[in-house]
């Protein structure tokens, strides 16, 4: 672009007069004025009108409770616990992928065409919109590229206990630990019922479709009759192919029903989780939507990290070389100590960002009605935003009131996490130069 | 003594390497990601080619789109395009003039004291989450629209248009004031001795100095506006037609994969399929304004440096 030739564009306004020249000033003037108060406008106006709507909902209920088709018995317990699960495994994965990825862009990279494309590859991908995220996070978190099955029948499974469920002489329903889920086919030939006095006694093979043979470690729900499950490992004892006796470690009881006519089938199969059970494929869980956030800001960090990383004096640098330190120990003592209050502000500012994005997690599948806190990797979640989309889309003003009243906490979250950052950049960041 | 102090340089050496590889990992991963974009919607978007209802063709050619409700199916997605347009070009005529202007303002005019409280009140347009635009799209200014004119109905363009605009207005402003404040002093200074006004100064001199930086924030802020989803999946509607019409009810590509997603079609059938198709357009054009607007950015960068 070529300067433009001053004289030209200031003498034809001087031809106009200047009485017409200052009033052009003054009406452009207001025009600016204008437009930045409509802007700040707006902002007071949606502030004001969410204020307005949803201050009545935010009661200490609210918090308590979780999503229902009742809006007075509503709450964002459910929401509010996913976005903290979802959040936390954002950061946990976001953070230290992005700064990684600024320190060896910023630091250790030799300038040339590969790092120049890895920088030109990062700000494209801070241009994708967040639903295309979305859509990734579903293909290869959700859904691992179908590669193990589908997601309501996952083929790998971690931290896992499995049980089938019989129904008893009494038409209790009792659970019998088993080694894993038989996908189709009845396994439960082995199955064998027993009663003693007071118990009810279900023993299952631990191993599918073997005969039950001498000396096998069975697993031995004894059903008492105060309701109480209890455990028993028991050694089964087999004459040909019937069971007649077995003794558990602290009870010992005859094996009655034999024959394999008797075998029981179990009704249904059921799985437990524990904390820290992980199935592949991810499906809509915690995991998959805190990674696919993490894909979100990904780029967000990296930019704002190498920002804070090149603020950083080159003096430093060049000092802590001239003294004889690698490149690593230069970074670990002088550029990142230095760099940290802005890097920890761009991440802050990062998160602020994954806790409102409702696009790509809509994408996933998260669930949009939810009644129970997360428990481990693989719960089903729905966080805030997606749960004011969740009220906003109903047509009753009551939901509204809801929406409006999430979208307060919400607000306040992203005002509390700025606050930090702004503290941040206030206090800690010294000047180096 | 000395071996000691060789085993530790060994050691130091290796650890330098190892993390050096580590961070070099790392920062692959982002190629690795942009990879994994590029694979699954092109791979989802071969299989949708491949079902018999698809054809290439009809999918850029054709003006209907109708890919659930019964009958013969139809995938042009050229609706859905128009739609995402007319959505996009009202946001930009909320957002281009009163960004630009407000930029203006606040580098030619405002005082760094008025600057200290614009700037940041801006900023906070710019953390709002974009549901909580929907929202206030939905239950301000949809009921504002019909005071003023019957003919917008429940869900319409504008509605979104403008909602889209209050998000984006803080991108236009802060990079169109960066743009403006990069203009050097001296073109300022040179206006006002041949006796310029602080109009002719700003619109006739900083403002076409400053115009490339201009263009390309106007530019990643449409590149925004396009793939916005929350505020169309809530204030737009759910109709794909082809209309230039603002008060129309219209689906955007984001709000056409929302309602994909949200459970509408059986997965693996071919509607599924189609949102796959659908993101990769999306894709393309935001890319698209994405890099016009950076490569328009770098080369005003190097103007001044």
């Amino acid at each position: 672009m070529t300067i433009p030739n001053l004289t030209e564009i200031v003498g034809r306004g001087t031809l106009r007069g200047n009485a017409r020249r200052a009033l052009a000033n003054r009406v452009f003037l207001w025009f600016c004025l204008m437009g930045t108060t409509l802007a700040i406008l707006v902002l007071f106006a949606l502030l004001f009108s969410i204020f307005l709507e949803g201050w009545s909902s935010v009661t200490w209920n609210f918090f308590d409770n979780f999503a229902s088709r009742n809006p007075s018995a509503s709450g964002i317990k459910g929401p509010l616990w996913g976005s903290v699960w979802v959040c936390a495994i954002c950061a946990i994965s976001a953070l230290p992928l992005g700064i990684g990825t600024a320190i060896y862009l910023e630091e250790f990279a030799p300038r040339n065409r590969v790092t120049g494309f890895i920088n030109l590859n990062i700000m494209n991908l801070a241009g994708v919109p967040s639903i295309v995220y979305g859509i990734i996070g579903l293909t290869a978190f959700a859904r691992m590229f179908g590669g193990f099955g589908s997601a309501s029948d996952p083929t790998v499974l971690l931290g896992y206990s499995y049980y089938d469920e019989y129904e008893s002489m009494e038409g209790e329903v009792v659970r019998v630990k088993v080694s894993a889920i038989e996908r189709d086919g009845d396994r439960v030939e082995d199955g064998v019922q027993a009663s003693l006095a007071r118990w009810n006694i279900w023993v299952a093979h631990p191993a599918p479709r073997a005969p039950l043979i001498n000396n096998t470690q069975v697993e031995v729900l004894l059903d008492s009759d105060d309701g109480s499950d209890v455990w028993r490992t028991a050694i089964a004892h087999v004459e040909g192919t019937s069971v007649e006796r077995s003794t558990a470690q602290s009870a010992s009881f005859d094996i009655v029903e034999v024959s394999a006519a008797n075998a029981m089938k179990p009704i249904t199969q059921s799985r437990e989780d524990s904390w820290w059970s992980v199935s592949l494929p991810f499906g809509s869980s915690v995991l998959a939507g805190g990674l696919t956030l993490m894909l979100v800001i990904l780029p967000v960090v990296i930019i704002s990290s190498q920002e804070a990383l090149r603020a950083v004096p080159s003096s430093l640098r060049q000092g802590a070389l001239a003294l004889g330190s690698t490149r690593w120990q230069m970074v670990r003592e002088m550029t990142l100590p230095a760099a940290i209050p802005g890097i920890m502000t761009g991440a802050i500012l990062a998160m602020s960002r994954a806790i409102g994005e409702a696009a790509p997690l809509l994408v996933l599948g998260g669930f949009l009605l939810v009644f129970a806190v997360p428990e481990n990797l693989m719960s089903d979640f729905t966080v805030l935003p997606l749960q004011i989309y969740n009220w906003a889309g109903r047509p009753q003003a009551s939901f509204h009131a809801l929406a409006a009243g999430a979208i307060i906490v919400q607000l306040v979250v992203l005002l509390v996490f700025n606050g930090i950052a702004v503290f941040i950049r206030q206090k800690l960041q010294k000047n180096l130069s | 003594m000395s071996f000691g102090r060789a085993r530790s340089r060994r050691w130091r050496d290796w650890s330098e390497r190892g993390i050096r590889w580590s961070l070099f990992g790392a920062s692959f991963f982002s190629v690795f990601v942009t990879f994994a974009i590029l694979v699954v919607l092109a791979r989802e978007s071969y299989l949708f080619f491949g079902f018999d209802q698809v054809s290439i063709v009809e999918f850029f050619g054709s003006t209907e789109w109708n890919p659930l409700l019964g009958g013969t199916q139809h995938f042009g997605v050229w609706p859905l395009v128009c739609g995402t347009m007319l959505v996009t070009v009202i946001a930009a005529c909320f957002a281009l003039p009163i960004g630009l202007t407000a930029a203006v303002y606040l580098s030619e005019y405002a005082d760094s004291k008025t600057r200290a409280i614009l700037k940041p009140a801006l900023e906070v347009l710019a953390g709002i989450p974009t549901v909580v635009y929907g929202f206030f799209a939905l239950t301000a200014i949809t009921p504002l629209l019909q005071s003023i004119s019957p003919r917008f109905g429940n869900y319409n363009a504008t509605s979104a248009g403008i909602a889209i605009g209050i998000m984006i207005l803080p991108i236009v402003c802060s990079l169109s004031e960066d743009a403006l404040r990069s203009v050097p002093r001296s073109l300022r200074d040179g206006a006002y001795a041949l006796g310029g006004t602080k109009f002719d100064v700003s619109v006739k001199v900083v403002v076409p100095a400053a115009l490339s930086g201009i263009v390309a924030s106007f530019l990643l802020a449409m590149s925004r506006a396009i793939g916005e989803t929350m505020i169309v999946a809530l204030a737009a509607g759910g109709i794909a037609q082809m209309t230039a019409e603002p008060w129309a009810e219209v689906q955007t590509m984001t709000a056409y994969m929302v309602q994909i997603f949200l459970g509408d079609a059986p997965a693996n059938g071919v509607e599924y399929a189609s949102s796959y198709a659908v993101a990769a357009v999306l894709f393309c054009m935001t890319l698209g304004f994405t890099l016009v607007g950076r490569y328009i950015l770098k080369r005003f960068r190097e103007e001044y440096e």
